[in-house]
């Protein structure tokens, strides 16, 4: 099984052939090195004498021994080209369309490969796993494609608590939260998930519309995948149009926050604008 | 309270169909996966959201049970029948029950019948009258029978308790709420009704007397009772009523007897109470004195009163006793005692048909007076009616008045009651309606109460129970009209990205 939609190569094809460069920042599209941002890379961008305002532990004691002068090594940033995935691998992700979902992280993660950017994919359900899936290049999408073909959806869902996790370590500016957020307050609670320091955060909300599994006039006994509590829910026109309701009031709040890029999809959605929209977000 | 054990089967039949609703909607119930925050009933977690969340789940089914169980109850008797095993049994005591020999009368038959009814648990009930209220009654008399019981024992003590004067069949449908039917031993022509079984006894033979009409005769100055007779029955004495109730044979020299076609009249040379007796009884009645003067004010109506009351002798002597009519020419309209008239010369009106027997009588009219009065007028019989009937209504007669007031003492005197005071003149006479010894032959026709009542709390309860599914209903289409006209929620509209 392939996770990635056949329309991604054509889509990075029309990507790679638009001066992408140009469009960049400053600090990522510098064509002189010494423009570029520095960082905790390990790609040396120079070596410099020490400062008053530079970290004392950026010194390079090698160099001040056999010099007697203190010099620092300045890197490269490694997080401005690389793309954070956070994925609810929580047990009321199984009720979304599972399919759906890892082809579109799956299509994601191979256009940010094929236009250069690096990935590091985390999964997480009340806290984040201690270990991420990272790739650097479209060879590496394998690996990427083989964790998601494994993943597993189990446990309870705390999104707010592991996005703050992920903000104490992962250095990323650009974050890609694929989950249901049914656990979130976003009225009282949204703000923690706020964009990373001049970043940006892309919500990607994937869920199974309860309409589409209950008809009008039924009654229904709904099973809570993660609390395992049951209740029993009339369904009709009226609570139809409440549900509809809700939602659209969850998306207008988290959409209309700064930097953020939000949608909220369905098995049936079409991935491909959604593709292209956040590919521009992405080199705006 | 209803009773519940009754009502358990026609109850259980009708929850049939509701369970069987309820069963299908169970089985048509799906279980789905779905995590709770995300089902509008996210923040519906009180007990009383529960609670009305259960009830909107339920209503219908609840309604329809609760439909059911009215129906059931309704139809074991609910809510009036409080003891639908058990009967009562009503004995008339009308005065046609007690006629005829001791031992062969309605009223003893009635007893015998009664005894053989009775089963465990029924009562018996007694119509009657009481002389001291004037009004018709309905009593137990279940102790009674228990204490006495044997019927000829209960038939003496009937006759020690009750008046035998009439009786009020309407009282039985008080019966019909306490009891799951009704058997009444009478010999009136009472129609049967799914509630009152009549057990029809064989009435006696008619042979009775009773008074037709009384009045003052002018021409011969005397008080005149005009008699009916049937079944043979012939006056065997006449008595005189004294004030304390007391009869004393009338002297020959104070009555006139002359037969008539239908039976015969007396004439009295002063007005009393007097009481005819035949066959087993003696019916009172009052011979009425003469009417009071009356005056004339006025040429017309001076003519007018001469050619009425020649003979009453009176004509212009108000002195001698108290003024009873009187006629004038105009003014004093619509007075009591005073008849007011003017002549007309146009007749374009009809007197009142109520004061004409019937007849249509030419005059004019003139808002000045009772009557205007022309030559068409004049000429017409009927004319003098409203003269002569305000001149018998002057007449002062205590038979047949029910207002009593005061410290009064209810006399038996034959068949009927006269009531005084001690030291003053009687002040009322009753006697039993023409009924209780003539056949009637129209039936009797007892109207029901429990039915039109249980009927309307039913129709009640159930329209009300109607309306809540209707507002039930009309509230969610609302609710969901209100939704798409303010905007609020567009169905099938995708979620935008405001950024």
């Amino acid at each position: 099984m392939t996770l990635v939609d056949p329309e991604c190569p054509s889509i990075v094809s029309a990507f790679s052939r638009r001066d992408l460069r140009a469009r960049l920042p400053d600090s990522i599209a510098a064509k002189d090195p010494m423009y570029r941002r520095s960082g905790s890379s390990f790609n040396l961008k120079s070596i410099r004498e020490y400062q008053p305002f530079d970290d004392p532990r950026a010194i390079d004691w090698r160099l001040f021994g056999r010099s007697e002068r203190a010099y620092v090594k300045e890197f490269f940033d490694e997080a401005d080209d690389e793309i954070a995935f956070l994925v609810d691998t929580s047990a009321s992700m199984a009720c979304a369309p599972v399919e759906a979902l890892l082809t579109f992280i799956g299509s994601m993660a191979f256009m940010a490969l094929s236009l250069g950017l690096g990935v590091r994919l985390w999964t997480y359900t009340d806290g984040l796993a201690a270990r991420p899936v990272s790739a650097r290049s479209r060879s590496q999408f394998g690996m990427i494609e083989r964790f998601l073909g494994s993943m597993v959806f189990a446990g309870r869902t705390d999104t707010i608590r592991s996005y703050t996790q992920w903000r104490s370590r992962g250095r990323q500016r650009r974050v890609m939260l694929f989950s249901d957020l049914h656990e979130v307050q976003v009225s009282a609670h949204s703000a923690g998930l706020r964009a990373p320091a001049s970043g940006s955060l892309f919500i990607i909300r994937y869920l199974t519309p309860f309409p589409t599994l209950a008809h009008h006039g039924a009654e229904f006994e709904v099973l809570d995948p993660e609390s395992g509590a049951v209740t029993v829910v009339p369904w009709d026109a009226p609570d139809e149009l409440r549900w509809t309701g809700q939602q659209m009031e969850i998306d207008g709040r988290l959409a209309a926050r700064p930097r953020t890029f939000y949608r909220r999809l369905d098995g049936a959605s079409i991935r491909a604008p959604v593709y292209w929209d956040i590919l521009e977000r992405l080199y705006a | 309270m209803p009773d519940v054990p009754a009502a358990l089967g026609p109850i259980a039949a009708l929850l049939i169909p509701v369970l069987g609703l309820m069963f299908v909607a169970l089985r048509l119930r799906r279980r789905v996966r779905y995590p709770h925050e995300l089902l509008p009933l996210r923040n519906e977690r009180s007990p009383a959201a529960a609670l009305f969340r259960m009830i909107r789940l339920y209503f219908d089914t609840i309604i329809d049970a609760t439909c059911a169980v009215l129906v059931g109850l309704a139809l074991t008797g609910w809510p009036h029948n409080a003891s639908p095993k058990h009967e009562a049994v009503v004995i008339d005591t009308s005065l046609s029950m007690a006629s005829g020999m001791r031992g062969a009368r309605p009223l003893d038959e009635a007893t015998r019948v009664a005894s053989t009814m009775l089963a465990t648990g029924d009562d018996v009930f007694v119509l009657g009258w009481d002389p001291v209220t004037r009004s018709p009654t309905l009593e137990s008399k279940s102790r009674v029978l228990d204490e006495k019981g044997d019927p000829v024992a209960l038939a003496t003590a009937l006759d020690g308790s009750e008046s035998f004067m009439s009786v009020s069949y309407d009282m039985l449908a008080d019966l019909q709420r306490r009891y799951r039917s009704v058997a009444l031993i009478t010999d009136a022509d009472v129609d049967e009704t799914p509630w009152l079984r009549v057990h029809r006894l064989h009435a006696a033979p008619e042979r009775y007397l009773y008074m037709a009409s009384s009045t003052w005769d002018d021409v011969e100055n005397r008080s005149v009772a005009r008699f009916v007779t049937a079944g043979g029955a012939a006056l065997s004495a006449l008595w005189e009523v004294l004030d304390d109730g007391s009869l004393v044979r009338a002297k020959p020299e104070d009555y006139r007897i002359a037969p008539s076609d239908s039976g015969f009249s007396l004439s009295f040379r002063r007005a009393g109470l007097w009481a005819v007796q035949w066959q087993g009884h003696i019916l009172p009645f009052e011979a009425p004195g003469a009417p009071g003067a009356y005056r004339a004010d006025g040429a017309f109506s001076s003519m007018i009163a001469a050619a009425l009351y020649p003979s009453a002798g009176r004509y212009g002597d108000s002195s001698s006793q108290e003024v009873a009519v009187t006629i004038r020419d105009g003014g004093g309209r619509n007075r009591r005692g005073t008849i007011s008239i003017l002549r007309a010369e146009r007749e374009d009106w009809v007197l009142d048909p109520a004061n004409t027997l019937g007849a249509a009588v030419a005059a004019g009219y003139d808002r000045r007076a009772d009557m205007a009065l022309g030559p068409a007028a004049l000429s017409a019989p009927q004319t003098a009616m409203p003269f002569w009937l305000a001149r018998a209504a002057s007449t002062r007669r205590i038979a047949g008045n029910t207002v009593v007031t005061g410290r009064t003492a209810a006399t038996r005197v034959g068949d009927g009651f006269l009531y005084v005071r001690p030291g003053q003149a009687p002040i009322a006479l009753i006697v039993p309606p023409i009924a209780e010894y003539a056949h009637d032959p129209r039936p009797i026709v007892v109207p029901s109460k429990r039915s039109n009542d249980a009927r309307l709390l039913l129709t009640l309860a159930l329209a009300l129970l109607f309306g809540a599914k209707l507002l039930v209903a009309r509230y969610t289409a609302v609710a969901r009209r209100t939704a798409v006209r303010t905007g609020r929620v567009s169905p099938g509209s995708a979620p935008q990205n405001q950024v």
